[in-house]
């Protein structure tokens, strides 16, 4: 199904779209807006060159969380963000503070799914190790459709191990 | 090729095990789905974290480790045993030659309702192969001596064919249903002669193993519920005779000569025609 080429300005006005409405759902709309318009700007300003799809939905998430972050925890206004030069989403920089969240956000990661069922560990796994849909549905001796209630099951249930570890 | 639903796509998306295709329509989707977008957003974290190699790495030997150790629990075994795409079918197989099998040698009664449910409305015709059209020892001698007997017509004793016409026309393959009424109580008997000389007791049979039938009852073969006949054998016309005997005679009964049985009878006599 071949749709239109979306040219980079519609592509950023649903981007901001979307940011707005997710984070009014989180924080409501005034701290959306801010999220929404400096992200649209950092996004514009510092990664023009950033036209693909698959590279500007993950980054704007990077940014809008950072922003969120400064805006929500540290009580600073949009406008007032210091966006580092070389700054980068979620940067695996030598910070020992970064590594130890990192590593403990990974130790939770790996503690839930440990905590899933082995159906879930086993279908986790394949896909990890870049099965397609079709061939873990053979492996598992499902039909593929089964494949996919398994899967967003197992999601749902990861999500939600996921939010207890954080509140602990 | 993409799926219509990239709701399953989030799964690939999260462990970045999506081709650029998939990739490029689920985000595509994603900017026009506020659900879809809140949903892919939602996985975010975890998606930062897988695609961090070394973690990735680490993870999976951690998983396959882990569930080498850990044997498949019996349920799931036999759960993935019989979603072989060959198991099914043999089994099905096995079960209903045993069934045909139990009804043949008497263990189960063919009227019982497991019968009708799993061999349903196709099952007379692998009832009929099993011996739905029984044949008794001696009988095709004494069959052949019925069919030469001469119509006497029965007044309010009727066959009945599902088509219509002075000689109703069948192909070999279609479905049959036939029967026959009688102004009379009385012991009945229906009979096939075909092409080829072979003479088949239609009535008493397995499925309706009593002779005896009520005035104005209408007698199906098979009997409802049980599908219809397919019509198989020679092609060529063939011949429905209903023999009718005073109620309270058997006429299968082989220690009665049809000599003294044939003076008692009235015979009702209808055609039709089979084409290859």
């Amino acid at each position: 199904m071949a749709t239109p080429e979306l040219s980079y300005e519609e592509k950023l006005k649903l981007i901001r779209e979307r940011i707005l409405a997710h984070w009014t759902y989180k924080v409501g709309k005034d701290i959306a807006e801010d999220i929404a318009q400096e992200t649209l700007v950092v996004l514009f300003t510092k990664y023009n060159k950033v036209r693909d799809l698959q590279d500007m939905i993950p980054l704007s998430y990077g940014i809008a969380a950072n922003v969120h972050f400064t805006v929500v925890r540290k009580g600073r206004p949009a406008r007032e963000i210091d966006w580092p030069e070389n700054w980068e989403p979620l940067a695996q920089g030598p910070n020992p503070e970064t590594l130890l969240v990192k590593k403990q956000a990974q130790t939770n990661l790996t503690d839930a799914i440990d905590a899933l069922g082995r159906r879930c560990r086993e279908l986790f796994l394949l896909k990890l190790q870049g099965y397609g849909y079709a061939e873990i549905a053979t492996i598992m001796d499902a039909p593929v459709a089964r494949i996919y209630v398994w899967d967003f099951r197992c999601r749902r249930d990861l999500k939600t191990l996921l939010g207890k570890a954080g509140r602990a | 090729m993409t799926p219509t639903d990239p709701r399953h796509l989030i799964g690939g998306y999260v462990t970045g095990t999506l081709n650029k295709t998939e990739l490029d329509y689920l985000l595509r989707c994603a900017l026009e789905d506020q659900a879809l977008y809140d949903e892919l957003m939602d996985q975010e974290p975890i998606r930062r974290q897988l695609n961090d190699r070394e973690y990735r790495r680490e993870l999976i030997s951690h998983l396959s480790e882990r569930l080498e150790r850990e044997p498949l629990p019996v349920l799931e075994r036999l759960r993935r045993f019989l979603h072989k795409p060959y198991v099914r079918p043999v089994l099905s197989v096995a079960f209903t030659v045993a069934l045909l099998l139990a009804v043949r040698q008497g263990l189960v009664r063919p009227d019982t309702p497991a019968i009708q449910v799993v061999l349903g409305p196709a099952g007379a015709p692998a009832l009929s192969v099993m011996g739905l059209f029984e044949t008794r020892e001696g009988e095709p001698a004494r069959l052949r001596e019925v069919i030469d007997e001469l119509p006497r017509r029965n007044a309010g004793a009727t066959i009945l064919l599902d088509r219509t016409g002075a000689t109703p026309s069948y192909r070999s393959g279609d479905k049959m249903r036939l029967g026959f009424t009688v102004a009379e109580d009385a012991a009945a008997m229906l009979i096939e002669a075909r092409a080829d000389g072979t003479v088949v007791r239609l009535f008493p049979n397995r499925l309706q193993p009593e002779a005896r039938v009520n005035k104005a009852q209408q007698i199906l073969i098979p009997p409802a519920g049980q599908g219809d006949i397919s019509v198989d054998g020679p092609a060529g016309r063939r011949t429905l005779r209903l023999l009718l005997f005073p109620s309270g005679v058997d006429p299968l009964d082989p220690s009665h000569s049809w000599a003294s049985l044939r003076t008692q009878a009235t015979v009702t006599e209808m055609t039709y025609e089979v084409t290859p």
